[in-house]
């Protein structure tokens, strides 16, 4: 997935792993009712990122469309949008 | 093979979040999902650094004793006491809050909880004042203006905005964050103000001014001061107008709210603001307060049920009074009159302060905790339960008062018994003693 324009990056050691970008991605939303209603997500391939081991893990970078709204309701900036200007 | 364990209920914080995956190889926990940081690092270190048990002190050193000893010594120092406290109660199951009750009486002491520390001036706010409560199904599925006042969620309960109030799409807030206005009462820029619509950042020690200056704006009064709490007045009528344009708002309170001065003053008028918001502006108005330990509630609702009162209750002259601030933990450990005390599910080690360890300290202590904690340098009975929620079965209280079964993950060590069944049997035995007139 490294020839995608948005990529995103995680930073783990400052994740709280709240699950604000998890339930807050449409994408996730949207393929995943469970995780639309606010709950860990059940269908693993169907959905960008997930909470594991207390941190968050990206699944499928295939499916983000690179709207960031994750960005937006992470308080400490554990995930970020990268922007792969050679694509 | 690792086998991935799902629906667990998470034993740490109020939210009891049950929808957690534990991942288990050969009886080992290996990895979670969907758990926060805190809730994995509870599972992830649940069979790390277990105390040995069980223990009895002999020549100030605690020895290794078999569990019939302990038990029979337990029992002994409890009869032997003429006002034993018992506390704790939080981090344990409602099954084993219910045995505590029974063994109080039967001690004739007091039993109290960690609430006593933390949300008693909620629980005495509300016994004044009556407790708009609901569910946080109901705050998912109807909430559009969330406020958090003296809390930060995303440290104390980091799922709680995205599992049960801000983020979920609910049946009539169907856009999830997008339908909800969240405002933020604290004097800190707290990770949760930061993720917040409006941060009112008010003066320390001033939320009764602030909450009361809500309540003159809804009654009609005039503001007669410029600033109130930090906040210009203007700022404030801005802000209760902003408030009245919401149809169900609910009000989450922390340790900011309950152990500020005023104490439970601050929730009385807390109460007061919700009841008129919803008389003056129609708007559907709740509370919760934000519980720490994952079964806080249910060790004031079980210690309610079966004795009448919900903390601090005194079985001194053979029936239940209670007396917040006569009979609660801390008045009684620093006048001195606990002669022996058992702790169960609470490190009172890092919660109390120096003048009620240092009673502590000279008395007799049964401790019933699975870790190596700072209380063992003090104990004199030492006993290392089954984790519940981890290692054995029981009944917790979420912090909106709805009762979750816990599930076994993993089976104990050897010698661990639940909590339960270690009290049942200090109990049988104080009976019995108890019988022979001891």
């Amino acid at each position: 997935m490294d020839n995608k324009l948005y990529n995103l990056v995680t930073k783990e050691e400052k994740c709280y792993g709240c699950g604000n970008c998890v339930v807050a991605c449409p994408v996730n939303a949207y393929n995943d009712p469970a995780v639309a209603g606010g709950k860990g997500p059940e269908q693993l391939d169907k959905v960008i990122m997930c909470v594991e081991n207390g941190v968050i893990k990206i699944l499928n970078m295939g499916l983000c469309k690179g709207c960031g709204t994750c960005i937006e309701e992470c308080p400490d900036g554990a995930i970020g949008l990268e922007v792969n200007y050679t694509t | 093979m690792i086998e991935e364990k799902e629906n667990i209920v998470c034993p740490f914080c109020g939210c009891l979040c049950d929808d957690g995956v534990v991942k288990v190889e050969d009886n080992k926990i290996v990895g979670t999902r969907n758990l926060c940081r805190i809730g994995h690092k509870k599972f992830e270190s649940a069979q790390h650094g277990r105390a040995e048990s069980p223990r009895i002190r002999k020549n100030g050193e605690l020895v290794p004793v078999t569990l019939e000893e302990a038990f029979d010594k337990a029992a002994e120092i409890l009869v032997n006491a003429e006002r034993p406290l018992f506390y704790g109660w939080s981090a344990t199951c409602a099954e084993a809050t219910q045995v505590g009750c029974e063994l109080t009486e039967a001690c004739r002491g007091i039993i109290d909880c960690t609430a006593t520390i933390c949300h008693a001036p909620s629980i005495e706010a509300i016994q004044d004042q009556g407790a708009p409560l609901s569910t946080l199904g109901e705050v998912m599925n109807r909430a559009d203006l969330i406020l958090y006042w003296g809390c930060n969620p995303m440290h104390a309960h980091p799922r709680h905005m995205s599992r049960y109030s801000v983020y979920p799409r609910g049946f009539f807030r169907k856009r999830g964050r997008k339908s909800r206005t969240i405002m933020v009462f604290d004097p800190r820029r707290t990770d949760t103000a930061k993720l917040a619509d409006l941060h009112v950042q008010i003066s320390p020690a001033s939320d009764h001014m602030l909450v009361h200056t809500f309540r003159e704006i809804l009654n009609s009064y005039d503001v007669t001061h410029e600033t109130v709490a930090g906040i210009p007045a203007d700022a404030i009528r801005e802000t209760m107008e902003a408030m009245a344009q919401h149809q169900w708002c609910i009000l989450f309170f922390g340790m900011g709210l309950t152990q500020q001065m005023g104490k439970d003053r601050n929730i009385d008028v807390a109460i007061q603001l919700m009841h008129e918001l919803n008389k003056y502006i129609g708007i559907r108005t709740t509370l919760m307060p934000m519980r720490g330990h994952f079964n806080v509630a249910g060790a004031n609702i079980t210690i309610c049920s079966e004795t009448g009162y919900p903390f601090a209750v005194d079985f001194s002259r053979g029936y239940p009074r209670y007396l917040p601030g006569e009979t609660s933990a801390m008045d009684v450990l620093y006048r001195g009159e606990v002669d022996a005390m058992l702790n169960i599910g609470a490190n009172p080690g890092t919660s109390f302060s120096n003048r009620a360890l240092s009673h502590m300290a000279k008395i007799p202590l049964i401790n019933i905790e699975p870790h190596n904690q700072q209380l063992l340098q003090i104990s004199d009975v030492v006993f290392s339960p089954a984790m519940v929620g981890i290692e054995c079965e029981g009944t917790a209280y979420r912090m909106d008062n709805v009762p979750i079964k816990l599930r076994k993950v993993v089976e104990p060590p050897e010698n661990r018994l639940p909590d339960v069944v270690i009290l049942t049997e200090i109990l049988k035995r104080v009976k019995e003693l108890k019988g022979k007139g001891a």
